[in-house]
């Protein structure tokens, strides 16, 4: 009987619990995810959220119909090179389910994805390190604290970041963990090396800490004398095959790293109880008891590397140009899920360990329920959606009037009460509702247009978000901001503050043309709405090592925004053939915006230009052959013309160009770089297939 | 040797278990202190309300209603309220009251969040037109809680020496939903009445607590009574799990830790 009594139950009966708990675990995930709000039809908002959607569905609708995964969007930030700067995996896998299912729910779904993900790629991790039973499943239940922890919405991969928009690094962070288990055991078996791969692949596509995190992982492995070269040429294979694989997207994302805007901050942490809030205590104390416990237990020190990793990384990352908060959900990941490590050293004397699960699933169901206040709401206020709000016909009427009246860009006051409509960045969603470009959006640092637009609202604004700590901001200044809002080709400004809505009033070039409830929308009266125009005076090249810095400087000064400053990289400076009008051959220089010239242009026919500007392309007709057009559109190094030489970036963050003929094309193409990505990606895609088959026809057999 | 090793891996794994088996939210709110004045002259009733956000948020679309009687009136709104801001609004209305003695006055502050989540908050006094009348019904509204529907029970004590029939209302914010238009209740001398109403969640939000109203009133030959009794009424998550009650799922996990830990310590017979 006892020997009955400790028997093993079947590995057919473990799993039966495993997939059993791990089926309960998502009922409890689908509890505060009701399918009433997931199912419907709805688009989603809340926090940066709602400003996702537009990507996917401009994903579908304009990129992928033309072959590609990256392009360039107009709608916000004067135009931004999508998916360059950001992680197309979630929007990608969005668009695949948009085509069996409707794109509101397919967006839903995958914004939940990692959520849902994290306790299985917790318990597959713990499969893959060969925990036994009830282990596995103990991690899967240990992830749920983490991911019902309130304590921070910002920090990515709990409930409430996921809920605030961050739902690609959720996705990542979630893999990440699988491949701290698969990486162990394809290296402790020397197999998997495909799979790895492609799991870096994955993990690339879905969040950048994500794939760094994973290069930690990886360097655990060679903190060995006895199997280093094994274990180096393990990790070569499958980092580089990973890097070959995402070669289309991280070649250009590293080839145009100085067309981004950085955002490195180091994030104040007020109290320890951020970092290690209640509802994880009872995790760590099993964590620490698991650390005693199996201390020589190898599988004790993967854990406890990584762990320690993540701590110095939060210290080294603001030094080296990272944002350090981001390592911080993984440590608490670490330090939960090894808490379920506990029970180890008593498995071989504990009967019926099969309760353990059930006693685990009821206990962590219960804190976490204890230690749950405003999730379930924020989760409702998400995915009712934009369409769900009572705020709703009113935000439509402003979208439809705006669709109807009026082209050029839209700006608008920066407000915590657009919340009404679901988020305080309802707005940016402008070009989604109301087909209208506006200045604002998600992907701060994918432009380089951002520190303008960012000033401009600063400007506009009673209050201001002022979000890179490196440039200045203004006070609510419109009649400041009039010269600025022309640059940037706005015609109409939408307001929502007394204060704003009284300094709009009293600003001549501001016309009142609409009311709707607590809104106003001004029109600005001097700006015809046009994205091409004729510079009135010629540009200097300006001599600088740091144009971003002196670029925004000229920016802020109204009274040198006649002389527009063009930058060409040091090495093609010598070569600026169309920095002169006409036969002229003016060529002004200037390396001290104190000292700038100013010279007009003298136009030998009345400028008359047509232009039409399409998702990816500028076209338009000048009469004014060989004198510099300024186009209101941020500069990239992907840009190519056709009908002048070349592209200049001219500033705040535009193009110029020198027409050579009457009709110039502009238009969003590849270069070298995407190139480059992609024949690496096309050989990792043939060494991949092939070994694939290789495996398959040999390998299994062996 | 091994034994007490054994002993104390259990102990230590049981202590873990124990200490597994309580949150604090920090929002932005906004809190009206309301006061309500009233002054009868002639025949006429002014009110004043004075709001104050006392809060850390502005309120929105702020107005006062007030019932006198039959009379409903909303009065002016503010778009927006700011911390420390005061609404202020007067009212004068016209009584045509059979009888004198003491009657109802009720407002309601309507009001929204920032994200137009709407929201009313409640108070009730007594004005006394021409004669005082001190009601002999002293009334205890039993707060409440609930998730969806609960009942709201009244007890009624009349401490005077004769029989009341009062007829009772409940005041309650629009979140809610009250079944019963009125009660009628007759309290004997010296003797207690109960009744309940029966209240269903609108759209209450869960955690919130919401003020209501008793109002009971009757009239003798030559008075109008009035006695307001105050509840609250607590909207609370279902506290649920799986489709079991949290206490179902603690008798269960209960169950669990000890049929585990019994299994643990338990010899059985090799026959």
């Amino acid at each position: 009987m006892e020997q009955e009594l400790n028997r093993k139950p079947s590995f057919a009966g473990f799993l039966g619990i495993d997939l059993l708990i791990l089926f309960l675990i998502f009922i409890f995930l689908v509890s505060f995810f009701e399918p009433k709000y997931m199912l419907s039809k709805t688009i989603t908002t809340g926090g940066d959220t709602g400003s996702h959607y537009y990507t996917a569905v401009y994903l579908k609708d304009v990129l992928i119909p033309h072959g590609k995964i990256m392009g360039w969007l107009q709608g916000n930030y004067a135009g931004f090179p999508l998916f360059y700067h950001y992680f197309p995996l979630p929007f990608l896998i969005m668009v695949l389910l948009s085509y069996i299912i409707p794109m509101q729910i397919a967006f839903k779904i995958v914004s939940v994805l990692g959520v849902f993900l994290l306790p299985l790629c917790v318990y597959l991790a713990f499969r893959l390190l060969e925990y036994e039973f009830p282990i596995p499943i103990l991690g899967a239940l240990f992830a749920l604290p983490f991911l019902f922890m309130e304590a921070n919405s910002m920090w990515g991969a709990n409930i409430p970041s996921t809920l605030a928009g961050e739902f690609s690094y959720g996705i990542g962070i979630s893999l990440l963990f699988l491949f701290f288990g698969t990486l162990y055991s394809g290296i402790i078996n020397q197999n998997k090396i495909l799979l790895n791969a492609f799991l870096v692949f994955l993990l690339g596509l879905s969040h950048g800490y994500a794939i760094i995190f994973s290069g930690v992982i990886g360097s655990y492995f060679l903190l060995t004398r006895k199997h280093f070269w094994e274990n180096f040429k393990y990790l070569f294979y499958v980092y580089s095959l990973g890097f070959l694989l995402l070669g289309f997207w991280i070649i250009p994302f590293f080839g145009t790293l100085p067309w981004v805007t950085e955002y490195v901050t180091a994030w104040y942490i007020k109290s320890i109880f951020e970092v290690l809030p209640r509802i994880l205590w009872p995790f760590l104390i099993l964590s620490a008891g698991a650390l005693f416990l199996n201390l020589f237990d190898r599988r004790s020190w993967y854990f406890a590397y990584n762990a320690a990793l993540c701590i110095i990384l939060y210290y080294v990352s603001p030094r080296i140009g990272m944002l350090d908060i981001r390592f911080i959900p993984i440590l608490q990941i670490f330090a939960v899920i090894f808490g379920a490590t506990f029970p180890l050293v008593f498995l071989k004397e504990m009967k019926y360990r099969e309760i353990l699960p059930g006693i685990a699933l009821l206990a962590v169901a219960l804190w976490v329920a204890f230690n749950v206040s405003f999730i379930k709401s924020w989760i409702v206020w998400n995915y009712s959606g934009f369409d769900g709000k009572n705020t709703w016909p009113l935000y439509r009427e402003i979208n439809d009037y705006l669709s109807q009246n009026g082209k050029g860009r839209v700006v608008y006051e920066h407000s915590p009460l657009h919340n009404a409509f679901g988020t305080e960045r309802a707005f940016e969603s402008l070009p989604l509702f109301a087909k209208r470009y506006t200045l604002e959006g998600l992907y701060m640092q994918s432009s380089i247009s951002s520190p303008f637009i960012f000033y401009i609202q600063s400007e506009i604004s009673k209050v201001c978000s002022g979000p890179f700590p490196q440039y200045k901001y203004s006070g609510l200044n419109t009649p400041n901001a009039i010269p600025h809002l022309k640059l940037f080709n706005v015609t109409q400004y939408i307001v929502r503050s007394p204060e704003a809505k009284k300094m709009a009033a009293a600003t001549p070039e501001l016309k009142l043309e609409k009311r709707f409830g607590e809104y106003e929308i001004y029109r600005l009266t001097t700006n015809d709405g046009r994205y091409v125009v004729p510079l009135n005076h010629q540009p200097v090249l300006f001599k600088t090592t740091n144009w971003k810095r002196d670029f925004f400087e000229w920016f802020r000064r109204n009274d040198l925004l006649d002389v527009n400053l063009v930058y060409v990289p040091d090495l093609y400076a010598s070569y600026s053939p169309h920095l002169s009008v006409g036969n002229n051959n003016v060529k002004l220089t200037a390396n001290d915006l104190s000292n700038l010239p100013k010279i007009p242009i003298a136009f030998k026919n009345k400028p008359e230009i047509e232009e039409h500007i399409g998702d990816e392309g500028i076209e338009f007709t000048s009469n004014l052959i060989g004198y510099p057009h300024l186009i209101k559109i941020s500069y990239h190094p992907n840009w190519q013309v056709e009908g002048a030489d070349r592209i200049y970036l001219v500033s705040p963050s535009f193009m110029l160009v020198y027409p050579k003929q009457n009709h110039v094309r502009l238009y969003f193409g590849k270069n070298g770089l995407n190139y480059v990505g992609e024949g690496m990606t096309l050989i990792g895609l043939s060494i991949f297939l092939i070994s694939g088959i290789i495996y398959l026809a040999y390998g299994r057999r062996s | 040797m091994s034994k007490m090793n054994s002993m104390i891996k259990k102990l230590a794994c049981l202590l873990i278990l124990t200490l597994w088996l309580g949150s604090a939210a920090f929002a932005s709110y906004i809190s009206l202190n309301t006061t309500l004045s009233s002054k009868v002259e002639n025949n006429n009733l002014k009110v004043t309300v004075s709001v104050v956000n006392k809060g850390d948020e502005s309120a929105f679309n702020v107005q006062a209603e007030i019932k006198v009687g039959k009379k409903d009136v909303l009065l002016s709104k503010t778009s927006e309220l700011p911390v420390n801001g005061i609404y202020k609004v007067e009212e004068a209305f016209r009584l045509s009251l059979a009888k004198p003695g003491t009657y109802p006055l009720t407002l309601i502050m309507h009001y929204t969040d920032a994200n137009q989540y709407p929201f009313s908050a409640l108070t009730g006094q007594t004005f006394t037109y021409r004669q005082e009348a001190v009601s002999p019904i002293f009334g205890q509204l039993k707060s409440t809680s609930f998730s969806k529907e609960g009942q709201l029970k009244l007890v009624l004590k009349n401490s005077g020496d004769a029989g009341i029939k009062t007829n009772t209302y409940l005041v309650a914010p629009g979140e809610l939903t009250v079944a019963e238009k009125s009660l009628s209740l007759a309290v004997a001398s010296k003797s207690e009445q109960s009744g309940s109403f029966a209240v269903k969640n609108f759209s209450a939000l869960s955690g919130s607590t919401y003020q209501v109203f008793a109002i009971s009133e009757f009239e003798d030959q030559s008075l109008h009574y009035t006695s307001i009794s105050p509840g609250t009424v607590k909207i609370v998550e279902r506290q649920e799990i799986f489709g079991l009650s949290y206490a179902t799922l603690f008798f269960i996990l209960a169950m669990l830790i000890i049929i585990f830990i019994g299994a643990q310590f338990f010899k059985w017979n090799k026959s």
